[in-house]
């Protein structure tokens, strides 16, 4: 009898705590990368979707499928690209895989992406959320990101995370970077990490490799004297 | 929502860190992790002030940066129902102040807010590969054209013509504007780098916008974007005097507002450089006739032989003129208007001697010849364009050309041991109207009529003294050949187009009606030395030919995936006529042609592509293939053909292997292309010391051509330095006859090898080393095969001390026949110099260091070899300054 009341505790506790768990929240983000300043920039024009619930998230890239007019006259566009990349982030133990590698061909995964955020008393309405800003600085850049405690996920786009409620918003001083919500969907999704048993470079191992490929490019040769050069920064300033 | 408020009353309690601590736990005293625990001041409760969470424990704990007489503390987690405790008089607690928590599961009821982001308008999809030009730029660029060729995937030929991934480009844009047209070269070869923000290569480039998506395009354009702040007025001055009398002078302006873009450019040059769309100095094609090729009449007596195996730098004695303006104007809101105008004056002077052995079954010998030639072109054009945008759905254009271009040429030849003295007078003439009407009849269907009409004439007069005469038997010498040679084409054609995308099919249908007249006259008089002018009739072509067909064409595209498919099939109703007024006869033919093609292209990934390709196609004989009485075309040379209406029938079939991994510096292609025709223009020659006759006649003996291209290139680290290999590989088999001969076999092979090497030190020098080597056999049945093996290597030295200062050496050792032990050395040599505020370029270029006056070139058939000398540019060193406005 005790033996069935106990049992009886457990099944509703683990159901209820995985319900809780489950309560998940769709987000659709487009990210805008430009950074041009120098011929070490990059540019990204993508539609992302993050996946979170209050322990893990998967992130989407992909490639907003056009032409985008960037100030008067200059334009960037995405080639026909099509591609998706996902990054799974464990919000517990602190860490996101993900396999955008940068031409390394190897999933990376990050421990160390924590930033020290400090909250200001501005306000946005971002999606009829009212969203307080923070400002910090990751790997490079200064931001300012907008959360709502409305939505106490605390989660965000990319590796921006940390703060008590869902990130809409992120934009770095430099008007590199812009991230803004769109869309958000009340849904139920099932969260798996797509990564398990998978190989990936430590950020450090990622940095180590880029800079090598870096060197490599910059000493290539094309025909007529072609130099190249690819980006020593994204999102993330790998070299300085 | 349910919100518990509690108060506290306490002491006052002062100089102690204002930390705040606790632990959260749920109804069964279970920790929670990671919960919000938000700091708010209470008299601003809807803003965060400091924020933590819970740990593995359930714990949280937080020191506030600044002092807080009342505070509200909130949890909130997600599951969890949240909960907040507001505290007053803080200073009377003790600290650290510690306040639990305990949450109620909950289902989050998260605020939903139902809004949906307004999206920006955005672009329809284009497939454009953007080059930032500082990333390929070494400094030694100073025109649009010296930039492209290093852009990889694109190619620059030497009559200006650019290419992109192997595809000859439709146009070059500026700004997105069709400023220039068919004479891009004028903007490619004149515009300064500097102008230039990025270069876009547009692939699948659609003209008329209407067509975006719905046509399967594969025309290729590349748009040039001008940095900002280049709008209004630019442009370059560049004055350059070498020593001995040697010019290099041009000025560009280039004038853009939203209402109008200008481009203008007068130069003036003696160092072999052609700044126009013109190709006059060798046999390469104009870009500027490259489209218009079938509506210009021909012209087959020779204005000299002005090819060359060396760079026009080095070989192109010139002084030339050119002056171009292009004007594109913003009408009104529906009009735009494009007119280019040009003006092309030059003179090409060469210094040519040939020696040629001929080995023929029944006898070898030898022909001497040398010329010493002036040919002064001059070409007068007018482009123009209106082009009306009446809405979204409908605009329609009318283009219209008009050239006259005429070409004296004088020689003095000898021809073994006979000198003669030759006068070339051609006077061309084209015109072309065309006229298009676009509408959308759905999102996915495009209705396109089309009309053009082209009148092309081309008269030649060649007068040669003393004359010489193809009869053997002639018994008096003669002292004038007067050859006359007049081809006139005119070409209409109406056309319907249907265009039309839906689910993953792209189809063409295409209706119309071709017409072309060709009109041919030539003879030859000859005055002999008792001045008696006679001619011969089978020296004589009077004809009217004219081909018309109504044709029907349908091409389908499927996409799925990596794969596609295109298949095309086309219908001709050809009708024939010939009319020769000299004999009286007249010829028709009717003959319905069916031609079709099959494309299939895979992509495995991103980076690698294989493409297989099939085409039959039939043609009909053109306008050079269907006179029958003989031509003088030079001092030695006659030409005729044996007229046949019939078609010939090409097969093509064409494999590409395509790997590009630029990320990871590896390329790799490879093309395997047989075509086959089963009966082909032969060339029946006779041949001897004097004079020279061919021959063309359609026989029924294929022609088979085999070519396989290798091309790789990988970066190799360790050494700092990038390898390129280019290698090709044609086997050719295809028949002829020489001096009455049976139709001999020939099969010729074709090596082609070249290898590259370039270091990309971070050092102040770096160097590019190049080695070509070129070998061909011509083999005959039982007769010894005939080689020539060449061998070229060059060495480039940059060296770059400082950023604006770029000095380039370049080596060039040429070996034209390694059986015999005959080298050319050729060094030239540049250094720029750039102003600080780059307004300024200052150089300093010296041309054939080594100073070599003539240079021989090597060339081998089946029958003969020659070797042609010519005459050299002189050494020259040249200061020039060029300015930037």
């Amino acid at each position: 009898m005790i033996l069935k009341k106990v049992f009886l505790t457990t099944i509703l506790l683990c159901t209820s705590i995985l319900f809780a768990q489950e309560a998940t929240l769709t987000v659709e983000y487009k990210s805008i990368l430009q950074d041009n300043k120098d011929e070490y920039g990059s540019n990204d024009f993508e539609k992302t979707k993050l996946v979170t619930n209050a322990t893990e998230s998967l992130y989407f890239e992909t490639p907003l499928d056009t032409i985008v007019s960037i100030g008067d006259s200059e334009t960037y566009s995405n080639e026909g690209m099509a591609y998706s990349r996902t990054y799974y982030k464990n919000l517990k133990n602190n860490y996101v895989i993900y396999d955008k590698n940068y031409g390394i061909n190897s999933n990376i995964k990050d421990e160390n992406y924590t930033i020290k955020w400090e909250i200001t008393e501005n306000t946005k309405e971002i999606l009829g959320y009212t969203c307080q800003e923070a400002t910090g600085d990751f790997r490079g850049r200064k931001y300012k990101a907008y959360f709502s405690q409305d939505l106490p996920f605390k989660n965000g786009p990319y590796k921006f995370d940390g703060l008590p409620g869902l990130i809409l918003e992120v934009r770095s001083l430099d008007n590199v970077v812009s991230i803004v919500a769109e869309k958000i969907i009340f849904e139920e999704s099932h969260i798996k990490n797509p990564f398990i048993d998978s190989k990936y470079n430590t950020w450090d191992e990622f940095i180590k490799k880029y800079k090598l490929h870096f060197d490599k490019v910059s000493n290539y040769r094309g025909e007529e004297g072609v130099t190249m050069s690819i980006a020593k920064r994204y999102i993330e300033v790998f070299i300085e | 929502m349910k919100y518990i408020l509690l108060f506290f009353t306490l002491t006052c309690s002062f100089a102690k860190a204002q930390t705040i601590k606790g632990t959260i736990t749920d109804g069964e005293n279970v920790a929670i992790s990671n919960v919000n625990v938000l700091i708010k001041k209470a008299k601003n409760p809807k803003l965060i002030y400091q924020f933590t969470s819970t740990d593995a424990n359930g714990f949280y704990s937080i020191a506030l940066p600044m002092y807080l007489d009342s505070l509200i503390v909130e949890v909130t987690s997600v599951g969890y129902a949240s909960d907040q405790k507001t505290s007053f008089n803080l200073e009377k607690e003790d600290y650290p102040l510690q306040l639990d928590f305990i949450l109620q599961k909950a289902t989050t009821t998260l605020k939903e807010v139902i809004i949906k982001a307004k999206e920006k308008p955005v672009r329809v999809k284009n497939d454009t590969t953007t080059y930032n030009p500082n990333s390929f730029r070494d400094g030694t660029e100073k025109v649009v054209e010296d930039l492209l060729k290093k852009l990889p995937g694109v190619k620059v030929e030497s009559n200006g013509e650019i290419t992109f991934k192997g595809k000859t480009i439709k146009k070059m844009l500026l700004d997105g504007d069709d400023l220039f047209d068919s004479q891009y070269v004028v903007g490619s070869r004149n515009i300064d780098v500097e102008m230039i923000e990025n270069v876009q290569a547009i692939e699948h480039y659609n003209e008329n916008g209407l067509l975006k998506g719905i046509s399967d395009s594969e025309d290729v354009a590349l748009n040039l974007k001008l940095k900002k702040g280049k709008t209004d007025f630019s442009g370059t001055v560049k004055l350059g005097y070498g020593v001995v009398d040697q010019y290099d002078s041009s000025v560009t302006g280039l004038l853009i507002n939203n209402k109008t873009k200008n481009f203008g450019l007068i130069s003036h040059n003696d160092v072999g450089t052609n700044n126009s769309p013109y190709n006059i100095q060798s046999e390469i094609n104009s870009v500027e006739n490259i489209s218009d090729e079938s509506f210009l009449s021909k012209a087959i007596i020779n204005e000299g032989n002005l090819n060359a195996q060396l760079e026009d730098l080095q070989a192109n004695l010139n002084d030339n003129f050119y002056f171009n303006f292009n004007t594109l104007n913003t009408v009104s809101k529906k009009f735009t208007s494009r007119l280019n105008v040009g003006y092309y004056n030059d003179k090409l002077t060469r210094n040519n001697s040939l020696f040629s052995e001929y080995s023929l079954p029944n006898n070898s010998f030898i022909v001497n010849q040398s010329e010493i030639l002036e040919k002064k072109p001059q070409i007068i054009n007018g482009n123009f364009q209106l082009l009306n945008k009446k809405s979204n759905k409908s605009n329609w254009e009318y283009l219209g050309k008009i050239r006259y271009q005429d070409i004296d040429f004088s020689s003095l030849s000898d021809n073994n041991n006979q000198l003669q003295r030759n006068s070339v007078k051609s006077r061309y003439f084209f015109t072309k109207h065309n006229f298009n009407f676009t509408t959308l009849i759905n999102k996915n269907t495009v209705f396109i009529g089309s009309a053009l009409y082209s009148k092309s004439n081309s008269p030649q007069k060649y007068i040669n003294t003393p004359g010489i005469s193809v009869d053997d038997d002639a018994t008096l010498p003669i002292l004038k050949n007067n050859q006359t040679s007049i081809f006139r084409k005119e070409f209409a054609t109406v056309k319907l187009d249907l265009l039309s995308a839906f689910n993953k099919f792209k189809v063409l249908i295409q209706t119309g009606y071709n017409a072309v007249k060709n009109d041919y006259d030539s003879s030859l008089t000859s005055l002999d030395s008792n001045n008696n002018m006679f001619s011969n009739k089978s020296f004589r072509n009077d004809l009217v030919y004219s081909i018309s067909y109504p044709f029907a064409n349908t091409s389908v595209v499927y996409k799925r995936g990596n794969n596609s498919v295109r298949l095309g099939l086309g219908s001709q109703y050809y009708k024939q006529e010939l009319k020769d007024n000299i004999y009286g006869t007249l010829t028709k033919n009717e003959r319905l042609v069916v031609s079709r093609s099959l494309k299939f292209l895979h992509s495995f990934n991103s980076k690698s592509v294989v493409v297989a390709a099939y085409d039959y196609s039939e043609g009909a004989p053109n306008e050079t293939n269907i006179y029958n009485g003989f031509v003088q075309t030079n001092y030695r040379s006659f030409l005729n053909n044996e007229a046949n209406l019939d078609f010939s029938k090409k097969n093509n079939y064409t494999l590409l292997f395509n790997y590009n991994d630029l990320f990871n510096l590896k390329r790799f292609q490879t093309i395997l292309s047989f075509n086959n025709t089963n009966n082909n223009y032969l060339t029946k020659t006779q041949i001897n010391p004097t004079i020279s006759t061919t021959t063309s006649f359609l026989a029924q003996t294929p022609t088979k051509n085999y070519n396989i291209l290798v091309f790789g290139e990988k970066y190799v680290h360790f050494i700092r330095t990038t390898l390129q290999i280019n290698t090709s590989y044609t086997i050719s088999l295809y028949n002829n006859i020489v001096n009455n001969s049976d139709l001999r076999a020939v099969e010729s092979k074709n090596l082609y090898i070249d290898l590259k090497l370039r270091t990309g030190f971070k050092t102040h020098i770096n160097l590019e080393v190049q080695t070509m080597y070129l070998n061909n056999i011509y083999k005959i049945k039982d007769n010894s095969p005939s080689y020539l093996n060449t061998l070229n290597q060059k060495l480039k030295v940059v060296y770059n001390p400082k950023k604006n200062v770029v000095a380039t050496t370049s080596l060039n050792l040429l070996s034209n026949d390694l059986s015999v032990n005959n080298y050319y050395l050729f060094v030239d040599t540049e250094v720029t110099f750039t102003s600080k505020n780059k307004k300024i370029d200052y150089a300093i270029t010296g041309r054939n260091l080594t100073n070599n006056n003539t240079f021989e070139s090597i060339a081998i058939s089946d029958y003969y070899k020659t070797t042609t000398s010519q005459i050299l540019i002189n050494r020259f060193i040249m200061a020039s300054i060029r300015f930037k406005f």
